[in-house]
C-alpha cells in the first residue's frame, strides 16, 4: 500500500464482522477513498491508526475485547481532531451522548444501508475540501 | 441702741414671710398654658404678684420683636389706656441708656423721673439663665413707695419666675405646632393611603371579575367540546354505527372543532393581552401587499357572516396602494377581530369593510361598519379599556373574551395608528383605524378595480396531497400523536411516532428518514437537544419543530440548534400539507429520491446484495453447526454479524430473525432458538428461491 499522500484519501473500517466491513469497504472505495484499511478489534484499529494517516474512521461500537467507546477515546489520543463515525447496532440516548461528547463526527445505527455511509461521507466531504475526489 | 434695728429686722421678717406666701399662691396660668393666650395669662398673673409686693401705679411687659432688634409693649395694667404714657416712658429710658443697662444685668434698674410728679421707674429683665425673654417696667410715685432691698429682691425672683414660664410657654407652643403638623401629615398620608388602598380593591374586584368571567368563557366551549366528543364516541363504538349515527357525528364533530377555535381564540387574545400589558408586544414591520391581507380576512370572516345570512363587503377606495410598510400579522389582527365583533353583534343586515389612503398622510384608514346592537354613548370611553367591558353579560350573550378591542387598540397604536369608534344603540357601530404606510410611491398605488382584482384571492379548499417517504415525528401527547398520524396516513406517507426525545434520536438513526417533525417540550429529552445530537451524529435530513411557541427569537433559536423550519400548534391542516410536500417528493414521481439512492441502485451494490445472498445459505449452516457443537461464542459472533449486515444489503426481515434468535439465546430460551432458526432457514430459502 502507498504512502497516503496529501490528495489521497484514506479511511479505516473497524468492525469485529468481516461480512460488515466488507460492505463499508466497497461503498467507501465507491464513494471514491483511494485507500480503506480494516481492522477487526479496538487493538488493530489503534495500531492501524498510530501506523497510518487516517482521514476518515468507521467504528463498530459493541466489539470483543475492546469495545468502541476505548477504542474512540485511544484514537482521539493520538489525533485530537480524528473525524470517527461510529456505527452501532442501538442509537440509545447514552450511546449517542458519550460517543458525541468523546468527540465522534457521526453516529449511524444498524443497518448501515448505502444511503446513510453516503450521508456520513457527505458531511465528511463538506468539512474536508482540500481533499479531492478521485473520480 | 440695739432694741429699734431688732424692731425694724422683725417687721422686715414678717413682711418677709406674708410675701413668700403670696408668691407661693397657686399660679392660675399654668392651668391655661396649652391655651393660645397664654402669654397674657401669664403676664396678668405676673402682674398681680408683683404688684402685692410693690404697688405700681402702671406696669408693663416687653418683648423683642421677631428680628430681636426692637422690644414692643405687649401687655399694660391696669388698662390699654396707659399703653401711651408706659411707651413714653420706655423711649425715654432707651434714649438714656438706661433700657440697655437694665437688660444687661440681673437686677431692677431704677430711675427717678420729674414731670408733674415725682416718679419712679423700675425696669427689669425678663431672663432665664441662658436667653434674654423680655423686659419688665414699672411706674410708682416715689412719694408712695419707699421700695427696700427686700422688695426688690423679690421682684428679682418673680420675675426670673416668670421668665422662665414664658420660656416654658414658648417650648410648649413649639412642642403643640409640631404636633399638630404630624397630625397634618399623618392625616394626610392616611388619606393617600385610603385612596391607594380603594384604586387596589376595585382594580382586584375588576381582575376577579374578569377571571371569573373568563374561567366561564373557558369552560363553555370545553363542555361542547367534551360533551359532543363523548356522544361521538357512544355512537361509534355501538354494535351497528348507523348511517344517520354516521351523520350525527358528523356535524357533532364540526361543532368540536368550532368550540375548539373558539377556545384557541381566547387563550390567544388572554397570552396576548398579558404580553401587551408586560410590555412585551412585538412588532415586526415589513413591506407587503394589504390587499392580500385584506382579501384573507375577508375570506376567513366570510365563512362566520355566511353562517349568519349577513351580507359582507370590502369598498376599496382607489387608488390604493399595492404595497405598505408595517407589520403584516398585526394588521390582519385588528381586522380579524374588528369583522368577527362586526358579525357577532348583527343579527341582520350587512358588515362593511371600507378601506381607504391618503397620499398627504400616507395613511390607511378602515372603516368596520356593522348594523348590530350598538353601544350605549355612556360604555362608549369603556370599551376599549381592559376588564371595562360595556357590559359583563355582553360576553355571556355574544361569546368571546371582551379583550379583543383592547388588544386592537394597543396593536394600532403600536402600528402608529389610533382606533375609535361611533355608535348608535340598535342601529350600529362604526369602528375606525388608522395605520401609517410608510412612503407610498406614486407609482405603487392601484388605479383601476381590474388592479385590484388581481390580488383576489380564490377560497382556499384544503387539498390533500399524496406523497411518498418515510416520516418520523416526535409527540409525548398521545392524542396529538395519533392525530399526527392520521394526518401522515392521509397523504399516504410511512410513519413513525415516537414519544420523547430519546426515542426520537433512537428512532432517527436507525430509519434515516426523509422527514422529522420534532416536538419541543417533551419529557426525558425535549426536542431542542434531539435536534443537537442528531445532527452531531450527522443527521442531514430535514428536522421541523412542532412548537406552541412561535415567537421570533424562538424561532431563530430554532434554526440556530440544527432545525430547518417550524409548525405551529395547533397543527392547521393546509400549513401541515404545505410543509409535507416541501420536504417530501410526490407519489407520481418516482426517481426525484436523494442522491444516495444512485449508490444503491448501481450495479456495484447490486453484485453485492447478491452476493450476499448466495452466501446466505453457507452462513446459515455455520450458524446451525455452531449451534449444535454448543460453540456459544462463535453462535453469538455468527448470528450478531447477520443481524448487523442483512437489513445493511436490502434484508432487513434476516436482521429482524437474528434479532430474536440472539435475544432468545442470551435468555437461554432455547426452544424459541430453534423455532426461529427453522424460520430463518426459510426465510434464506425464499431470498434465493422466491416463490
Amino acid at each position: 500500500m502507498n504512502p497516503t499522500s496529501k490528495l489521497e484519501r484514506t479511511a479505516l473500517v473497524v468492525d469485529d464482522s468481516n461480512l460488515l466491513c466488507e460492505l463499508l469497504k466497497d461503498s467507501l472505495i465507491e464513494l471514491g477513498f483511494d485507500n480503506v484499511l480494516v481492522a477487526n478489534d479496538g487493538k488493530q484499529a489503534v495500531s492501524a491508526y498510530k501506523r497510518n494517516t487516517i482521514h476518515l474512521t468507521f467504528l463498530d461500537l459493541e466489539m470483543p475485547k475492546q469495545n468502541g467507546i476505548e477504542t474512540l477515546k485511544e484514537i482521539k489520543a493520538i489525533n485530537k481532531d480524528a473525524y470517527v463515525v461510529i456505527v452501532s447496532g442501538t442509537g440509545t440516548a447514552d450511546s449517542v451522548k458519550k460517543a458525541i461528547v468523546l468527540g465522534a463526527k457521526g453516529f449511524i445505527v444498524k443497518p448501515c444501508s448505502p444511503s446513510k455511509i453516503a450521508e456520513a461521507v457527505t458531511k465528511f466531504n463538506a468539512t474536508h475540501t482540500e481533499l479531492r475526489f478521485n473520480e | 441702741m440695739d432694741a429699734p434695728t431688732q424692731t425694724t429686722q422683725i417687721i422686715d421678717l414678717q413682711y418677709l414671710l406674708d410675701k413668700l406666701d403670696t408668691l407661693m399662691t397657686p399660679e392660675d396660668y399654668l392651668s391655661q398654658s396649652s391655651n393660645q393666650h397664654s402669654t397674657s395669662a401669664i403676664f396678668s398673673a405676673f402682674s398681680l404678684q408683683i404688684r402685692q409686693i410693690i404697688p405700681f401705679e402702671t406696669l408693663g411687659f416687653l418683648m423683642p420683636d421677631e428680628d430681636r432688634l426692637d422690644f414692643s409693649l405687649c401687655s399694660c395694667w391696669p388698662n390699654a389706656e396707659v399703653f401711651e404714657e408706659l411707651q413714653s416712658h420706655v423711649d425715654r429710658l432707651i434714649n438714656s441708656g438706661n433700657f440697655s443697662l437694665a437688660l444687661d444685668q440681673n437686677r431692677p434698674v431704677i430711675t427717678h423721673h420729674e414731670s408733674e410728679q415725682l416718679h419712679l421707674e423700675v425696669l427689669h429683665v425678663l431672663a432665664t439663665r441662658s436667653k434674654i425673654i423680655g423686659m419688665f417696667i414699672g411706674i410708682t410715685h416715689e412719694s408712695n413707695q419707699k421700695l427696700n432691698q427686700l422688695q426688690l429682691k423679690l421682684l428679682t425672683i418673680i420675675l426670673a419666675h416668670c421668665a422662665y414660664a414664658l420660656d416654658a410657654d414658648a417650648l410648649t407652643q413649639q412642642i403643640n405646632q409640631h404636633k399638630n403638623m404630624l397630625e397634618d401629615v399623618v392625616e394626610k398620608r392616611t388619606a393617600q393611603l385610603i385612596k391607594a388602598k380603594d384604586l387596589a380593591e376595585s382594580a382586584n374586584r375588576a381582575k376577579s371579575e374578569f377571571l371569573s368571567n373568563m374561567s366561564h368563557e373557558l369552560r363553555t366551549p370545553l363542555t361542547s367540546i367534551i360533551g359532543y366528543a363523548e356522544q361521538i364516541k357512544d355512537k361509534l363504538t355501538q354494535q351497528q354505527v348507523s348511517k344517520k349515527n354516521l351523520e350525527d357525528a358528523v356535524k357533532q364533530s364540526q361543532i368540536i372543532v368550532r368550540n375548539g377555535k373558539h377556545l384557541f381564540q381566547i387563550i390567544n387574545d388572554v397570552l396576548d393581552l398579558s404580553k401587551i400589558e408586560a410590555g412585551r408586544l412585538e412588532i415586526e414591520k415589513f413591506c407587503f401587499n394589504p390587499v392580500e391581507i385584506i382579501e384573507e380576512v375577508k375570506s376567513a370572516v366570510s365563512v362566520l357572516s355566511k353562517e349568519k345570512g349577513l351580507f359582507l363587503a370590502v369598498h376599496y377606495n382607489l387608488p390604493f396602494p399595492a404595497e405598505i410598510y408595517s407589520d403584516p400579522t398585526r394588521l390582519k389582527q385588528i381586522l380579524l377581530n374588528l369583522c368577527s365583533n362586526a358579525i357577532k353583534f348583527t343579527e341582520k343586515g350587512s358588515i362593511q369593510i371600507e378601506a381607504n389612503f391618503t397620499q398627504q398622510s400616507q395613511m390607511l384608514y378602515f372603516n368596520i361598519r356593522d348594523q348590530g346592537i350598538g353601544i350605549p354613548s355612556d360604555k362608549l370611553d369603556l370599551i376599549f379599556e381592559p376588564f371595562q367591558q360595556a357590559d359583563n353579560s355582553t360576553s355571556r350573550r355574544f361569546g368571546g373574551s371582551g379583550l379583543g378591542l383592547v388588544i386592537c387598540k394597543h396593536l394600532s397604536e403600536a402600528l402608529g395608528g389610533t382606533i375609535s369608534v361611533t355608535s348608535q344603540e340598535t342601529k350600529g357601530s362604526t369602528f375606525s383605524f388608522s395605520i401609517p404606510t410608510g412612503k407610498v410611491a406614486y407609482e405603487d398605488l392601484l388605479q383601476t378595480q381590474s388592479d385590484l382584482f388581481k390580488y383576489h384571492l380564490k377560497d382556499e379548499q384544503v387539498n390533500i396531497p399524496q406523497l411518498q417517504g418515510k416520516v418520523v415525528f416526535s409527540e409525548d401527547w398521545l392524542d396529538n400523536q395519533q392525530l399526527i398520524s392520521l394526518l401522515l396516513d392521509s397523504v399516504g406517507v410511512e410513519n413513525i411516532a415516537t414519544s420523547n426525545g430519546e426515542e426520537a434520536l433512537e428512532k432517527v438513526l436507525e430509519l434515516s428518514p426523509d422527514l422529522v417533525l420534532m416536538d419541543i417540550q417533551m419529557p426525558i429529552m425535549d426536542g431542542k437537544e434531539a435536534t443537537q445530537l442528531l445532527r452531531a451524529c450527522g443527521y442531514a435530513g430535514p428536522i421541523i419543530a412542532l412548537t406552541a411557541n412561535v415567537l421570533k427569537e424562538e424561532v431563530d433559536n430554532y434554526l440556530a440548534l440544527g432545525f430547518d423550519g417550524f409548525l405551529a400548534k395547533p397543527i392547521s391542516r393546509q400549513a401541515f400539507y404545505n410543509t409535507l410536500k416541501q420536504y417530501l417528493s410526490e407519489n407520481d414521481q418516482n426517481n426525484t429520491k436523494k442522491q444516495s439512492m444512485n449508490w444503491e441502485c448501481s450495479s456495484k451494490y447490486q453484485t453485492m446484495k447478491t452476493n450476499f445472498a448466495l452466501g446466505l445459505e453457507q452462513r446459515f449452516h455455520e450458524i446451525q453447526q455452531a449451534y449444535q457443537q454448543q460453540d456459544s461464542s462463535q453462535f453469538a459472533s455468527l448470528i450478531h454479524a447477520l443481524k448487523g449486515a442483512g437489513g445493511s444489503f436490502g434484508y432487513p426481515e434476516v436482521t429482524e430473525i437474528s434479532k430474536q434468535i440472539e435475544q432468545a439465546y442470551k435468555e437461554q430460551q432455547y426452544a424459541i432458538v430453534e423455532r426461529k432458526l427453522s424460520q430463518l432457514k426459510t426465510i434464506v430459502q425464499h431470498i434465493n428461491f422466491p416463490q
